[in-house]
């Protein structure tokens, strides 16, 4: 190899270890970015009810599509062309007693970043009995703090979904205010609007990198 | 005095043991009974004064320093010398004993929360907790002598509620043929106390009656919340008792009580203009009558018929004209029971005693309008005098209850005196908390926040009903029916010692451990239709409690007095640390989610990791003054969960660690006139967003009048 080769290959070989140095992650070219949706309203409450001062919203869940990254009307709720149904604290799929698609999900503990594969089985769909993700404080995504009167995403839980064809994503919930506000104060900010990021594969493999 | 040169071992004992039957002249430190006391007996108790005597430990009259449990005595000179009125006064600046303040003023012993503490009034006890607090504010200490306070569990003698320890608010025992006190004085926030006793001691009959009254203006430390942070209130508690000699063995005792808090004056709240004006009542009532018919033996021996029955009622009610949330609780508790404490030979001292409890409670947020239960008890305790160096106590109770499971609390403790300036001690027992009223009956939707509660007894009932109006929209999978709750249950060992290594200087320490399982807890059960969660009560949760008392005083001369109080707390949640152990507990941070590390977890809220105080009390002769210069301090502790994990291991999760320090002044003017001026909260610390229950710097002055003196 004649000894300008020689350099330049060291020169690169530096390079590359310079841009593995540096604060920034090393870019694989097969990345499969992860989406962030900001403040999907989830039936927003609209008032309350003067009797019993239970609080009221539309009663109408707010559809997405994993696969377009957009919000779908509600005239298409019977269809597959959504993927997740947000209304509350209660998160549904495509599938089951919900919808006509092939959606179901399940609940895993980890770290969104280091489960870069969907599990192969294990997965629910909607039902009578419940839903794929379970409601309730501690279940499934959310903890609820009674004194505090506060819903707090749990951290470490990673939603891995079915879409309504059948592929594979994972969603992890970031905040239940509109704003996302760090440190959310249920008498300052609104409740019943997500923020959350997911991976989405069109290619049909369980394989979810970001 | 050589402690191996013991005169006559029986016959020593033989006096030990009858003292433990002499309460009431014990009490009056220089009576007759402790000139019977022979010399040696008498030197041995120089380091543990004869005033130091104990009812709570053994349910007989011990001293203190002979007992073979952590215990101690806080006397009327402590609650005096502070300016203290009410025992959540006296027990908060007291290093290991923790106020927390909800739903009333509780207290922590060894880190266990306040509804794990039983509360007593001369051995009685005192009901009437919400949401397992037993508001110590509610109890005056104007006609209360001492204050005695045992740690570790006790449900070997008293039964439910005894896991951390017991505190025994003792009455005055009147002593001169006549008294009279009256004390009046003015606080901060427009409150003003005033205080009567009345007591005589004639040919053996004592008699008092008593009055203490506060009324309050409130205050409100963030008025950006509608409620003010303490509503105004009144507050009266009135009681009298009688003691007469029937016989010269048979005494008849008779106690009464009547308490009230009044805040009906309500708090009106000014809201922007077109909303609804918010008031809020509350008016609780407590009374408690009892009577003790007592038969002495001539070989020392004794037996005792108590009958006692009290009542606890609150009424509030919150909310705008339109809206107006009312809520009633009503609850009764009858006792009697019989103890009888006899000496077998000179060694053994027996107890045995039994009875029966009904209860019942009435309540708009109970399921039923009224509900009762009963438990049938029985008891037995040994105090074996085994040698002047060593003595074992061992006792055991039997709870049968119409409710839950029977249980069976043993308690064993030893002493042990290697010499006359030491005292080491080691316990074991195992204690109980039956589910409350609340986790058994309750019937409660929070309509606004989208919740019911029911209690455990009638879950199933309820959530039959739910089903027959098609209501329920699914079952949570962690609900599984047909598991009755249990009472929570604790195993705890204690081991300490305690000495005066020279004169002036008592130092103490003990080791503590509590193990408290089947923790009723608060669990999801259903969703309805209506979007509405339903909860329950169920035994999950285990805790674990350990840690560290130190105490010491040093007293160079009479006038001057320094003690120190210390404890360290370990106390976690121990399914939660296995879960932080196992890595599936996770926090968030700079956008990733990661395992809490085992270092990271705070353990259970609440807790301190260090907490202690330290008072300088100095008793000037000329002029007569009293200084009572004072302090406590608490590490950081967790307040709630905010980051959504459950469990305390957040910066922004704990509340900063603070020092509170206090001064009172009280100077003697004249024989029956006392002037007293103090402080609380000398330096004003406050966090209204952490602490809203700390009011800040508040002054009080005041007098006392007394006809003769104590």
């Amino acid at each position: 190899m004649p000894r300008s080769l020689r350099f330049l290959s060291f020169a690169l070989f530096m390079m590359v270890l310079a841009a593995c140095d540096s604060a920034e992650p090393v870019i694989e070219p097969d990345l499969i970015q992860a989406e962030m949706v900001q403040d999907l309203p989830a039936d927003p409450i609209t008032g309350f009810n003067p009797t019993t001062g239970q609080p009221i919203g539309a009663d109408v869940f707010t559809f997405f599509s994993l696969r377009t990254g957009e919000v779908v009307p509600n005239s298409d709720s019977a269809s597959t062309a959504w993927d997740l149904g947000f209304k509350g604290t209660t998160i549904i799929v495509n599938g089951g007693t919900s919808g006509p698609g092939a959606g179901a999900a399940q609940v895993v503990t980890g770290s969104f970043e280091d489960l870069t594969e969907a599990p192969a089985d294990g997965y629910a769909t909607d039902a009578d009995t419940g839903t794929a993700i379970a409601t309730g404080s501690g279940n499934g995504w959310y903890n609820y703090n009674q004194p505090l009167n506060l819903v707090t995403p749990i951290p470490g839980r990673v939603l891995f979904i079915q879409t309504a064809d059948g592929r594979y994503a994972k969603v992890r919930i970031l905040n239940y205010y509109e704003g996302a506000p760090e440190s959310p104060d249920p008498d300052q900010d609104t409740a019943r609007y997500y923020t959350f990021e997911y991976v989405f594969q069109p290619d049909g493999s369980r394989t979810l990198t970001d | 005095m050589d402690p191996l040169n013991i005169p006559a071992r029986s016959n020593l004992a033989l006096v030990l043991a009858r003292t433990r039957f002499l309460l009431l002249a014990l009490l009056a430190v220089q009576s007759s009974a402790a000139q019977q006391l022979d010399s040696t007996a008498v030197d041995s108790l120089r380091f543990y004064e004869l005033a130091d005597v104990m009812v709570t430990a053994t349910r007989g009259s011990d001293r203190l320093g002979d007992l073979a449990i952590p215990a101690e005595v806080l006397t009327q000179d402590d609650a005096n010398a502070r300016g203290a009125t009410r025992l959540s006064d006296l027990l908060g600046e007291i290093g290991g004993y923790t106020t927390v303040h909800a739903f009333g003023t509780g207290v922590q012993v060894q880190g266990l929360g306040s509804d794990y503490t039983l509360i007593l009034l001369d051995g009685e006890p005192v009901i009437g907790r919400t949401s397992g607090t037993l508001d110590l504010s509610r109890l005056a200490l104007h006609d209360i002598e001492r204050v005695e306070v045992i740690r570790g569990p006790f449900s070997s003698l008293y039964g439910s509620d005894a896991l951390a320890g017991v505190i025994n608010l003792i009455s005055r025992t009147p002593t001169a043929p006549w008294q009279a006190r009256a004390s009046a004085r003015i606080e901060s926030h427009e409150t003003t106390h005033t205080a009567v006793d009345l007591a005589m001691n004639q040919g053996g009959a004592r008699a008092g009656l008593g009055f203490d009254g506060i009324r309050s203006g409130g205050y409100d430390l963030d008025l950006a919340t509608p409620e003010p942070t303490t509503p105004r209130y009144t507050d009266y508690t009135a009681n009298g008792h009688l003691a007469v000699p029937l016989t010269e063995r048979l005494t008849w005792r008779v106690r009464g009580r009547l308490a009230q808090q009044d805040q009906r004056e309500g708090v009106n709240v000014s809201l922007p203009p077109g909303s609804m004006p918010l008031t809020g009542l509350g008016l609780r009532t407590d009374w408690s009558a009892g009577s003790e018919l007592e038969q002495r033996f001539a070989s020392g021996s004794k037996v005792a018929v108590r009958l006692y029955t009290s009542r606890f009622r609150t009424e509030t009610e919150l909310g705008s004209v339109d809206d107006l949330l009312q809520s009633r609780f009503d609850q009764d508790y009858s006792k009697g029971e019989i103890q009888l404490d006899a000496l077998l030979g000179t060694k053994h001292l027996v107890t045995v005693g039994g009875g029966a409890i009904l209860e019942a409670v009435e309540a708009d947020r109970l399921r039923g309008a009224r509900r009762t239960s009963s438990n049938l008890f029985a008891f037995v305790q040994e105090q074996w005098l085994a040698s002047r160096l060593f003595e074992l106590t061992a006792s055991a109770r039997f709870d049968a209850h119409s409710d839950y499971a029977r249980r069976l609390s043993p308690m064993l403790a030893a002493l042990v005196k290697p010499h006359e300036r030491l005292r080491l001690r080691a316990s074991l027992g195992s204690g109980f908390k039956a589910p409350t009223f609340q986790q058994r009956y309750l019937d409660f939707t929070n309509a606004p926040a989208g919740y019911s509660v029911y209690g455990a007894t009638d879950l199933l009932a309820s959530l039959d009903e739910l089903e027959a109006q098609g209501l329920v929209s699914r079952y949570e999978s962690t609900f599984t029916s047909g598991v009755a709750l249990r009472p929570e249950r604790s195993f705890s060992v204690n081991a300490g010692a305690e000495g005066a290594p020279f004169d002036g200087l008592q130092v103490s320490a003990n080791l503590f451990h509590n193990t408290v399982s089947d923790l009723i807890e608060i669990a999801p059960v259903a969703e309805l239709t209506n979007g509405r969660q339903v909860y329950s009560y169920f035994n999950l949760d285990r805790v674990q409690t350990q840690g560290l008392e130190l105490g010491a005083t040093v007293s160079p001369f009479s006038a001057l007095s320094l003690t120190a109080r210390y404890q360290y707390l370990d106390a976690v949640d121990l399914d939660a640390l296995e879960a932080v152990e196992a890595g599936t507990i996770y926090r968030r941070e700079a956008g990733r989610d990661r395992p809490v590390r085992p270092s990271e977890y705070g353990g259970l809220f609440q807790r301190s990791r260090h907490s202690g105080s330290l008072e300088l009390r100095g008793i000037l002769a000329r002029p007569d003054l009293t200084v009572s210069l004072r302090g406590t301090v608490r590490t950081r502790y967790g307040d709630y969960d905010r980051n959504g994990n459950l469990v305390l291991d957040d910066a922004s999760e704990y509340v900063a660690g603070h020092a509170l320090v206090h001064v009172t002044l009280t100077h003697g003017l004249t024989d029956w006139l006392t002037l007293q001026a103090g402080v609380t909260n000398l330096f004003d610390y406050t966090n209204p967003a952490r602490m809203p229950s700390q009011p800040g710097r508040l002054w009080f002055g005041g007098l006392r009048l007394t006809t003769a003196a104590d």
